[in-house]
């Protein structure tokens, strides 16, 4: 009742005013409609990006200005909008709100909630489309985002600030990987946001779960635009997730986006650009898919101290097509971000879990951001694998086989073995340091395939208790000293026997 | 049939004229028939090209006029200013 009074209080103060401002507005009239794109006469004023307003209330957003006629994608609902209803140009630009209550909150692009509960209360608004920060307010990625996943950390290893692609058939545990991820992230000061682009609601709705059980949805906002959801609303999504990032990286805090997935994405965007009459180019796909993805993902970064040092880490999904990297929209996306992370069916279905294919999978910028204990460790790894790899063609003919390649092939087997991880289940940066040094010193060598896993479990579960202060140890000095070394290779070969 | 490549030309310029004349036309709607004094007023406080106005009653105004000019509109009605009203209340609750 109280805010009736004030506006009372307004109208009267107007009315008594004698002179009364007037406007002049911009108007436009729909003249077709079609899948959540219209094309209106008028409006002769209005500029790119504008939000324009149509009588029945909905919105809309201009994005192709022609000759003759303006076109608009619509805002949520657009079966109330018919020929010849007016708009009206509102002279404003797209904006999401945001601000610290949008933690825990599930909403759609345009930031109203979809999780049932209060509406959110907005500190500001940031807008939708903006230019990424220019190269003197960055600088380098250095601080790692611990993923949990030991094949990631040791081999693809990811700054903050980075953007890192997770490109795969589907089935292969993309999702898997990124959401692994975010649920590693409860102690370590970073931000999450999860957006959901083209997915069904109900692998939407087992998502939210996933972190609401996992404690993991306090630090995480999850932007999403289902299948059911119109075009336009798909094709805002990333960049409303982005804007919501860029709201915690100017407060000088880290923050991880995940685009899943970005193909369909580019679907949504082909669409919106097919039904506005855009001349069509390779698979369909307008002349400015590139410039979709390369805006999107270059808002990623680091920035420097005087702009608070605030970061934006990406991981975009791309799901391809039986393995095919070089299709249109894998390779644009590969090119732009800072590597890859290649998931495989045959690895998968072999029982390799995360099924990283390690020879196509690389991190352009991460290596400088990993810490001093996983570098100690994963130099031998990486050398180890890829002698594994060499040998490998080989290996069919083993009876031939001198000494030497066997013993390759012996430890690239043992080391493929111990990079398995079971899903939603992140391990601690000593619990990676500690199991990958293990097998890269050649303690496993003896062990039959099938005991690693339970040996990597004993150990695990001894240094839990008995090892304890050692575990916190590398934890915090993020080292590998000599006599951490010592002690744990007394750990180590306690549980062998 | 071709067409005369000069026909084609023609008809774009017709066409191009004749939306001319629509973007230059100025409607005037009011609430009730206005008395030339009141025409003269709206014309000479807005300096609107006398000669090519239409002007219209819709009694859905209730009050005041609303002016179209081109793809501009100035809304000074009853009605227009009931609806913003409504919005804003709609939107502040």
């Amino acid at each position: 009742m109280k805010v009736l009074d004030e506006y009372l209080k307004t109208i009267e103060k107007e009315l008594n005013q004698t002179k009364r401002e007037v406007k002049t507005e911009e108007i436009g009239f729909v003249n077709e409609v079609h899948d959540g794109v219209t094309l209106l006469s008028g409006l002769q004023n209005v500029t790119y990006g504008e939000i324009i307003e149509f009588q029945s209330g909905s919105r809309g957003l201009v994005i192709d200005l022609t000759e003759e006629s303006v076109g608009a994608i619509i805002l949520g609902d657009y079966l109330n909008i018919r020929e010849g209803d007016t708009a009206k140009a509102t002279g404003m630009t797209l904006s999401v709100p945001v601000s610290g209550d949008l933690l825990g909150r599930v909403i759609d692009p345009i930031g109203q909630p979809v999780d049932g509960k209060n509406k959110i209360k907005p500190e500001k608004f940031n807008p939708i489309e903006k230019i990424a920060p220019g190269v003197v307010f960055r600088k380098p990625v250095v601080v790692p985002v611990q993923t949990g996943i030991k094949a990631i950390d040791a081999l693809v290893p990811i700054g903050r600030g980075q953007r890192e692609l997770i490109i795969g058939d589907r089935g292969t545990g993309k999702t898997t990987i990124a959401l692994d991820t975010i649920l590693n992230q409860k102690n370590e000061n970073l931000i999450c946001i999860y957006c959901a682009i083209g997915q069904k609601r109900s692998k939407v709705a087992s998502t939210v779960e996933l972190l609401r059980k996992s404690g993991a949805l306090e630090y995480t906002v999850v932007v999403t635009a289902s299948a059911s959801d119109s075009a336009t609303l798909q094709y805002l999504a990333p960049y409303a997730a982005s804007a919501i990032g860029e709201c915690f990286m100017e407060k000088g805090k880290d923050a991880l986006v995940v685009y899943d997935d970005l193909t369909k994405h580019a679907w949504a965007y082909r669409q919106i650009s097919l039904v506005l009459r855009r001349p069509a180019g390779r698979e369909a796909y307008p002349g400015d898919i590139f410039y979709l993805h390369s805006r999107l993902l270059e808002r990623a970064c680091r920035l420097n101290e005087e702009m608070g040092g605030g970061s934006l880490t990406a991981l975009p999904i791309i799901e391809t097509l039986e393995g095919d990297l070089s299709a249109y929209i894998p390779t644009n996306v590969i090119s732009i971000t800072d590597g890859q992370i290649s998931l495989e069916t045959d690895l998968f279905n072999a029982g390799v879990r995360p099924a990283i294919n390690v020879g196509l999978s690389v991190s352009r910028v991460g290596a400088n951001a990993q810490t001093k204990a996983m570098k100690q460790v994963a130099g031998k790894l990486k050398l180890d694998l890829a002698q594994y790899r060499d040998m490998a063609a080989f290996s069919q003919f083993e009876s031939d086989l001198d000494e030497q390649t066997k013993n390759f092939l012996n430890r690239g087997a043992r080391m493929t073995q111990i990079l398995k991880q079971k899903k939603n289940h992140p391990y601690s940066l000593a619990q990676e340091v500690v199991v990958i040094w293990a097998a890269s010193n050649g303690y496993l060598d003896k062990l039959a395939l099938d005991k690693v896993e339970e040996f990597e479990n004993k150990l695990l579960d001894n240094l839990k208790t008995s090892g304890k202060p050692l575990l916190d140890r590398i934890q915090k000095n993020k080292k590998l000293e000599e006599k951490d070394e010592q002690e744990l290779k007394k750990i180590v070969l306690d549980n062998l026997e | 049939m071709k067409i005369d490549p000069t026909i084609k030309e023609d008809l774009k310029e017709y066409f191009k004229d004749r939306m001319r004349l629509v973007k230059e036309k100025v409607i005037i709607t009011s609430a009730y028939e206005l008395s030339d004094q009141e025409k003269k007023t709206i014309i000479s406080s807005l300096g609107l090209p006398n000669g090519k106005i239409e002007y219209k009653v819709d009694t859905r105004l209730v009050a005041g006029v609303i002016i179209t000019y081109g793809s501009k509109i100035i809304d000074v009605s009853l009605k227009g200013q009931l609806q913003n009203f409504k919005h804003i209340l709609y939107e502040s609750a």
